[in-house]
């Protein structure tokens, strides 16, 4: 059920207050005023931990955390934290919102006072909402939906229904040293801002405009033809991961199929490597977790401001070799006319010849 | 029983090994800063289960300081007055300090508020509470205190920095390199960052690569021919320093007749006319605008018809500016003034430009408060800050008066402040992201890996091939460094009988070389400057400032081809310094260093450019660097990310 939208201040109003204008002042630098309203009017929905068993995980989805601490700092409207689990003492060795005083309570209520206090200006919300109970009516509420800790087989059904609703979607996911996270903004019209031949300050800008994959389709992407020294190993190790957790199975049961059913290039990801990666899925390192909450946060906030050009449209992160890389999974309904090569992702970008002096 | 620290042991060791468990818990950790980085890096420290840390921080916390800073909070701006009082003197008497030796510190927000609380005091607070078993010491000081000495840092098993200025970064380079130590650096400039490992005689120290300098102006653009904004905003910020900051003549701003075009333009125009300025204007000509400001007792209604009528009307008079340029029109204070205001919507009001009439108020209202604010300071004076409103204010007044009496179009307070603070955007999610690598590359360094560490780039867009966050291998040390090789020789080139020993000791030795406490002995074994020593007095002090500073080189028998042996026993550098005489320097350059040899380093390959572009990222932390030193700046050298990349590069170069 859609809830009453509660806001602190004023919505609607298209002015910053001198508090709000001294504490954004540099990014309102960055992406410019504009941008500053859109983010202050958007409603956001975090879904935490569902999903797996993980009654005993040891680190909650610390991926989640970051994210949601890097959108408030941005200074978003509504943040809307859902998570189904109460607070056990093992989260608290990795959650650095909760307390001793908060084991028994809802994981997401008792967040919230923390989160509330990183900026008083934007209006947290907590609940236990699980997966399962996000459907169009609840979903409908928000304009970016980010699951943190979902199977796959449950975002693939929470992007349909973003999509139906043009909600923008993310899904990511941390596993010790490696995670990804994948995003769908379905059309996106952004401005990319073209920096003058010096360097120093944005001249021009030009509108342009991506269209996204579902995650259904970047599920079933191929890798046909690719090199082996330019496959990503963290797309196939991805798919094997999720298979052997939800069901069961060892990853090295798994990968063979796997490799065969996306044409993946002999000997790009090993049993070794996915077994490695399977060892320690539970536990999100903070690294990792830094490093690709920060990764999407950003990515969410340029969702939401309409600027600068989108990841497009998997993020991976390999700690191995420090390497934080894009890859386009799927099609789009306009590509599936032309099969040209998916590893090129600028080529699909549909420029508008629509140039603003500024 | 605390059950909650072996669970999460449980789940560390199952991911990182009980050997890398074992080594994160005993590691001895050095935090240098506790700002954007430094706070998501304390953090992301406690949680890795690390236990012995120790951090070291000046700065304060600030409103802008909010949006990133996640360990503040609102509350913390403005609180525990009492504490704060009792080590505010100590903490101002640094700042000024600093800003008279570097004028990069000035962009630090210098100005001390004496009721904003100490970041690190705040940030340690918060850190504990997240990993009971850590063991955190905060130092609420300056990293180049003596306290901070080889020893010190030999006590730590790995240095992280997590700075905003490239002064303090040097210093701690060369604090490692002398404690062997590693050391890893971060920086981050809006979107992009930078994570490198440093290790002596493994890796390039921080200094292999000489950075790229803050960009100056003529001193005769600013005073006399400004062409765009940004002159009008540097003259204003002189201006500012030169009327309420510490008494210091060299920083006038009032019209210069000593412009080399001027003397050119004489040489050339035989005796048709007079070039040089009216001889009766000359006597207030030769007076400082600090001296005419205090005979006029700050009076900000006198000041402004004399900046912005009187000096005008002088600079008119060197008629030989003007020929080839359209002259600057005095403001006319006898007539009313323009007084159109911006009043377009969907404007902060700060990026509303003033008009004329509201320029002359700001300037009036800002000058009086200061000149209130100069006089309770007493001889300490102020300093210039972004987010001081007063000096802001004064700045962007009289930044614009002077662009309207140059021709130049006008720009808003908001526009005004980026330029005159420098400020390139932080955000936190950069910090976040880089602050999560120094861990990535931290556990490596642990593990003895070094050949795995990797200097990591934070793009804005896809900088190669499919990458956002960029690896790329370590470097072999620069033969060439002047900061890691053994005792390296430099030449400086200067007129030996006008360099006096200050410029040497404060300008060659403290700003450029970034030396600390520099000891200079001529070969001959005269000892010409000596560390300051903890016993000395005041006395001692004032003999060196009034004998010995003015004195120039060529009184020390200094001559083409002397050499000195210059030690720094603090960061343990020796390098032999050669003098040449020259005095074909041009006026606002009365020096230059060379680096014995680098003319024959073989130059970079072409198709890794420009390698010194790509640390550029490196200067900011926050609001400190260059404008334009960031976007793009990595790109050319990212494709050498590894061998495959390289090929890769060359491949796509090719087609």
């Amino acid at each position: 059920m859609a809830a009453p939208v509660e806001s602190t201040e004023g919505q609607g109003a298209d002015n910053l207050t001198d508090q709000e204008a001294t504490q954004y002042d540099r990014q309102i630098r960055l992406w410019g005023l504009e941008a500053q309203y859109r983010i202050r009017k958007t409603r956001i929905l975090m879904h935490g931990a569902r999903g797996l068993a993980i009654e005993a995980s040891h680190a909650e989805s610390f991926a989640f955390k970051c994210t949601a601490k890097n959108l408030v700092l941005g200074g978003v409207c509504e943040l809307h934290l859902a998570d189904p689990e109460v607070t056990v003492e093992d989260d608290l060795g990795a959650q650095f919102f909760l307390t001793l005083d908060d084991l028994g309570k809802n994981r997401a209520s008792a967040s919230v006072e923390r989160l509330q206090q990183l900026n008083p200006m934007v209006n947290v919300k907590a609940s236990a909402t699980s997966l399962e109970q996000l459907d169009a009516a609840f979903l409908g509420q928000f304009d970016v939906v980010c699951l943190t800790d979902a199977s796959l087989a449950q975002a693939v059904r929470i992007d349909d229904i973003c999509r139906q609703l043009n909600i923008r979607f993310f899904c990511g996911r941390v596993y010790g040293f490696y995670g990804y996270f994948f995003s769908n903004q379905h059309t996106h019209d952004y401005i990319l801002k073209l920096p003058q031949s010096d360097g120093t300050e944005a001249a021009k800008q030009v509108k342009k405009q991506k269209c996204f994959p579902t995650l259904r389709s970047a599920l079933e992407h191929s890798l046909q033809g690719v090199k082996k020294r330019r496959c990503p190993r963290m797309y196939p190790a991805l798919l094997t991961l999720e298979a052997a957790i939800a069901s069961g199975k060892a990853p090295e049961s798994i990968l063979p199929k796997i490799m065969t059913e996306h044409h993946v290039a002999p000997e790009v990801v090993t049993p070794n490597f996915v077994n490695a990666m399977y060892q320690g899925w539970r536990t999100e390192m903070v690294s990792t977790s830094a490093i690709v909450g920060g990764m999407l946060g950003s990515e969410i906030i340029k969702a939401i401001s309409n600027v600068d050009e989108p990841i497009y449209n998997t993020f991976f992160w390999d700690a191995d070799e420090s390497s934080g890389s894009v890859e386009l999974l799927g099609q789009t309904a306009s590509d599936t006319k032309q099969s040209s090569d998916p590893v090129t992702p600028a080529e699909a970008a549909v420029p508008v010849a629509d140039v603003i002096e500024l | 029983m605390d059950t909650t620290g072996q669970t999460r042991a449980a789940c560390l060791v199952q991911v990182l090994g009980a050997d890398l468990y074992t080594k994160v818990q005993e590691c001895k950790l050095l935090v240098v800063g506790a700002g954007g980085i430094g706070c998501e890096l304390l953090k992301n420290l406690a949680l890795a289960g690390f236990q012995h840390i120790e951090v070291i921080d000046l700065d304060t916390i600030e409103v802008t300081n909010l949006n990133r800073q996640f360990l503040f909070q609102k509350q913390h701006v403005g609180q525990s007055k009492a504490k704060v009082q009792a080590f505010a003197p100590s903490c101002a008497m640094w700042d000024v300090a600093a800003c008279q030796s570097a004028p990069s510190f000035s962009l630090r927000a210098a100005s001390i508020d004496f009721f904003r609380v100490h970041e690190h005091q705040v940030a340690s607070e918060a850190v504990r509470r997240f990993n009971p078993a850590l063991k955190i010491v905060a130092h609420h000081a300056n990293i180049f205190d003596a306290d901070f000495n080889l020893a010190y840092f030999e006590r730590f098993d790995l240095v992280l920095n997590a700075l905003d200025n490239l002064k303090a970064r040097r210093h701690v380079n060369r604090m490692c390199l002398a404690a062997n130590r590693p050391l890893i650096e971060s920086g981050s400039a809006g979107y992009l960052g930078q994570v490198s490992v440093h290790l002596k005689g493994v890796s390039e120290c921080y200094e292999c690569q000489e950075k790229p300098k803050p960009k100056s102006y003529p001193a005769c653009t600013i005073r006399n021919t400004p062409s765009a904004m940004i002159h009008c905003i540097v003259w204003a910020k002189f201006l500012f320093t030169h009327l309420f900051g510490v008494v210091d003549d060299e920083n006038d701003v009032a019209p210069n007749p000593d412009d080399p075009e001027l003397e050119q333009s004489a040489q050339t125009s035989s005796d048709s006319e007079p070039s040089a300025p009216a001889t009766t204007d000359n006597a207030e000509a030769r007076q400082s605008t600090r001296d005419w400001a205090e005979q006029h007792h700050h009076d900000p209604n006198l000041l402004v018809r004399k900046l912005f009528q009187r000096d005008i009307g002088m600079l008119l008079k060197m008629d030989n500016l003007w020929k080839n340029r359209t002259p600057p029109v005095p403001v006319d204070f006898d007539q009313p003034l323009d007084d159109t205001r911006d009043n377009s919507s969907g404007k902060l009001p700060d990026q509303r430009v003033w008009s004329l009439q509201q320029c002359v108020d700001k300037f009036t209202q800002s000058g009086a408060a200061l000149r209130d604010r100069l006089h309770a300071a007493g001889a300490d004076g102020l300093v210039w800050d972004k987010d001081d409103d007063e000096a802001m204010d004064f700045v962007c007044a009289a930044a614009n008066l002077r662009a309207r009496v140059f021709h130049l179009a006008p720009e808003s307070r908001f526009d005004v402040k980026s330029k005159a603070g420098n400020i390139i955007p932080a955000i936190p999610t950069t910090n976040a992201m880089v602050a999560g690598l120094i861990i990535a590359e931290a556990y490596k360094v642990l593990q003895g890996r070094l050949e795995a560490c990797r200097t990591v780039y934070v793009s804005r867009q896809i900088a190669s091939r499919n990458k956002l966050l960029t690896p790329l291998k370590l470097e072999p040390p620069n033969p060439n460094c002047l900061v890691c090789r053994d005792k390296p020789m430099l030449i400086l080139r200067t007129n030996l009988q006008q360099l006096t020993l200050r410029t040497l000791a404060e300008d060659v030795l403290k700003q450029e070389l970034c030396l600390a406490v520099p000891e200079m002995t001529l070969s001959d074994g005269r000892m010409i400057l000596a560390a300051p020593d903890e016993d000395d007095d005041e006395d001692d002090r004032r003999i060196l400032e009034t004998k010995l500073y003015p004195r120039t080189l060529a009184s020390f028998n200094i001559g083409d081809g002397s050499e000195c042996k210059v030690t720094d026993d603090l960061q343990g550098m020796i390098l032999t310094l050669t003098f040449r005489q020259t005095e074909e320097l041009a006026e606002d350059q009365p020096f230059v260093l060379e680096r014995h040899g680098a003319v024959t380093a073989e130059p970079p390959a072409p198709s890794e450019a420009q390698p010194s572009t790509s640390d550029a990222v490196l200067i900011a932390d926050d609001d400190e660097t260059t404008p334009g030193s960031g976007e793009g700046a990595t790109s050319k050298r990212l494709c050498a990310a590894d061998e495959d990349d390289a090929v890769d590069c060359k491949r796509s170069k090719a087609e």
